[in-house]
């Protein structure tokens, strides 16, 4: 009995010994982090490790990882880092590069290989990615049939079919993102941007933004704004009005999806279609956007808890974790090829989904820059297409070329050029 | 205890805190204000003497801060004295009893609302498509109109909410103080054929009005730290319609800039700007007083 007393003491101190190891992890919320902390207890038990998340949207969670970096406060021991801010963490030197830290046994070449080089700055990868987006075109099924309207392949056919569905305040033709911010408005209008022949910079690095080609897919983007809901919408505004069944066409990112699948959430599970994105006049394009955990190289870590977070990092990576994800109704964000591929994939969705994402895997390319100042600049942006919209939603006056021109000026003087 | 511990065990503690929350983080804020500190680079930050207040006074965006700060300060304050003062009287001549008492009860409510809370009820009532004020609008064939999405309406829609919180709180503060004006004084000009209008502006307000003015003041300071209301409703949005000046110091300082510095010297800036404005109305408060 004694001998059996004192075993269970020595496992109980053990275990304790074993838990002090903590790290700390900035997160955001999303979906897929709230059914993986399902699992963590999971990992922490097998590694003798205490996990603290702290969740902050995106742009909190942007500005606060910066400032924990910068200030060498070091709270966090994983940051949680994406391909617009990536350049500004690899740059200073505020990540350990990726094939440095990732423990061997979650296999970092299973990683799809454009995923780890859009978490790369100057060549040196430093984010093991977890999710992927890109653009796919969602529309009714239903209401295009009524109108006897074929499925839109052009941005000129996609404006007419949002202009013929428009119908408010019962319906809006389309809802597309309004709201000002680097990752918002103007993550949104990049690809349309591209798809009519401009560019944000040019090959010497000179914001050229102003350009008439830029002006043109201004224009149009202001048409779509027209007839969405609001002026201002975020992609969350977006994703519920075309889930309750208020909207006829939208072209956004593919990572909310689930929440359309489930008919909890979404009026229009039987009634949507989805294809790939129309093409402008320069060629169809996609978003490519990954998101991603990195090790702080600010943090004051023991050898100990670098290797816990390491270990974290790679456990919440894994081929595991990915398919647990398929099998918990978050399986379109991934980010290893052989998930994208496996039949739990193919169980999990419909045949037509499918084949739009691997079409969208084609078309997929970096629409915004990689530059440590790509947010200041995004933003500022941001602010000037914001007032653009919300003027033309207002049917007040507005100067496209004089807005991006002020913003180009800011780009400028922000490059230091 | 000596008085001597006495007055350390309760001084300590609260300079302590003084200096912690106010007097360290002002004493840092002067420090960077007058460096470059940027924490997109790992540079060391170097000493640029006034150059951030220099560089403030020639950006635009700053102009338009200090602009829409003083709008939505005057927007703010004099639209809540106006309600309490028009809504007042109506209370003090119609309502005797416990109806007053429920209309002062009721005045109260919405600043008993958490400002964010109020915040993201206002946003979701002044929704274009899913807003009750639009629907209620259209019930009677207006509308739909555009409230916080409309550059020239998103101002005055933030000012509406902070005057349904604060004015009605001063209006029931203003009920409560005519309450106080002697009856000798109301019947006496009664007696002599004052009519309703000038009873009040000749003799009713100008006794509460030197007794409201602290209220003023507390609306003036509350003002001016609208950062978490604004910042729910639209974000100093669209474009920077409704950016104040310590949302603008927000975005360049934590936001998307990261300019710490610059940040700093603006909110020193406000700092500055309120103590002026906060003396000069003490100032005005004493010699109406004596």
């Amino acid at each position: 009995m004694r001998k059996v007393l004192l075993a269970a003491i020595v496992a109980l101190t053990g275990s304790a010994l074993a838990q002090t190891v903590t790290i700390d992890v900035l997160a955001q919320p999303r979906e897929e982090w709230t059914l993986m902390e399902r699992y963590i207890p999971e990992f922490e038990e097998a590694y003798g490790v205490k996990v603290n998340l702290t969740y902050l949207a995106e742009n909190e969670r942007r500005s606060r990882s910066r400032l924990d970096a910068s200030s060498g406060a070091g709270q966090f021991d994983v940051y949680y880092i994406d391909d617009a801010n990536v350049a500004e963490f690899g740059a200073n030197g505020w990540l350990v590069p990726l094939h440095e830290f990732y423990p061997e046994e979650f296999d970092v070449e299973g990683f799809s290989p454009a995923l780890v080089g859009l978490l790369s700055y100057e060549g040196v990868a430093y984010g093991a990615p977890f999710m992927t987006e890109g653009d796919l075109m969602f529309y009714r099924k239903d209401l295009l049939e009524e109108r006897g309207l074929d499925v839109p392949t052009t941005l000129d056919e996609y404006l007419e079919v949002v202009k013929a569905l428009h119908d408010p305040p019962r319906q809006y033709g389309t809802a597309t993102r309004g709201l000002r911010g680097s990752g918002m408005n103007v993550w949104r209008f990049s690809p349309y941007l591209k798809m009519f022949g401009g560019s944000f910079f040019d090959e010497d690095g000179a914001p050229v933004f102003n350009s008439p080609e830029a002006v043109r897919a201004v224009e149009y983007y202001i048409e779509l704004i027209k007839h969405s809901p609001s002026p201002t919408m975020s992609w969350s505004d977006a994703m519920d009005a075309f889930a309750a069944g208020r909207v006829g066409i939208v072209t956004f990112a593919n990572l909310k999806m689930d929440t359309l699948f489930n008919p909890d959430s979404s009026v229009v599970v039987d009634r949507m279609g989805y294809a790939l994105p129309p093409a402008g006049p320069a060629g169809q394009i996609s978003t490519l956007s990954a998101h991603g955990l990195g090790l702080s190289a600010v943090a004051d870590m023991t050898p100990e808890e670098r290797e816990a977070a390491a270990n974290f990092i790679g456990w919440f990576t894994s081929q595991t974790s990915e398919l647990r994800k398929v099998e918990g109704g978050q399986g379109l964000t991934n980010a290893r090829t052989a998930t994208f591929e496996s039949q739990a994939f193919a169980d999990a969705y419909p045949a037509e989904y499918g084949e739009a994402m691997r079409g969208m895997l084609q078309i997929q390319e970096l629409t915004i820059a990689q530059i440590p100042q790509w947010n200041e600049i995004g933003d500022y942006l941001g602010i000037k297409l914001e007032e653009l919209f919300t003027a033309a939603y207002a049917n007040q006056p507005y100067d496209i070329q004089a807005a991006l021109d002020d913003a180009v000026a800011f780009a400028n003087r922000a490059l230091g050029r | 205890m000596t008085k001597r511990q006495f007055f350390l065990l309760f001084m300590v503690p609260t300079f302590g805190c003084l200096f912690l929350f106010a007097f360290y983080p002002l004493g840092t804020a002067i420090y960077y204000s007058l460096h470059d500190w940027d924490m997109r680079s790992s540079a060391p930050m170097s000493f640029v003497g006034l150059g951030n207040f220099v560089e403030m006074f020639q950006d635009p965006r700053f102009l338009n801060a200090l602009k829409v700060s003083g709008q939505f300060l005057a927007l703010t304050v004099l639209g809540s004295l106006a309600l309490a003062f028009l809504v007042a009287p109506l209370v003090h001549e119609t309502a005797k009893g416990w109806r007053r008492h429920l209309a002062i009860f009721v005045f109260i409510l919405p600043a008993v609302l958490p400002r964010i809370g109020a915040a993201y009820m206002w946003r979701l009532m002044y929704d274009p498509s899913l807003g009750i004020i639009n629907y209620l609008l259209s019930l009677v064939g207006l509308g739909p109109y555009i409230f916080l999405q409309n550059p020239r309406n998103a101002l005055p829609s933030i000012a509406v909410i902070d005057i349904w919180q604060w004015g009605f709180l001063l209006t029931a503060l203003v009920v409560i103080l005519l309450d106080e004006v002697p009856k000798e004084v109301i019947e006496a000009a009664r007696l002599d054929g004052a009519s309703a209008l000038s009873l009040y502006t000749r003799i009713m307000y100008p006794l509460v009005l030197p007794l409201s003015l602290p209220l003023v003041f507390i609306k003036m300071m509350e003002s001016l730290r609208s950062f978490d209301f604004i910042f729910v409703l639209t974000a100093g949005g669209p474009g920077i319609a409704t950016e104040t000046l310590d949302m603008y110091a927000y975005w360049q300082g934590m936001g998307s800039s990261g300019r710490i510095s610059y940040a700093s010297a603006m909110s020193l800036f406000m700092v500055v700007m309120s103590i002026v404005l906060v003396t000069f109305l003490w100032k005005a408060l004493r010699r109406w007083h004596e």
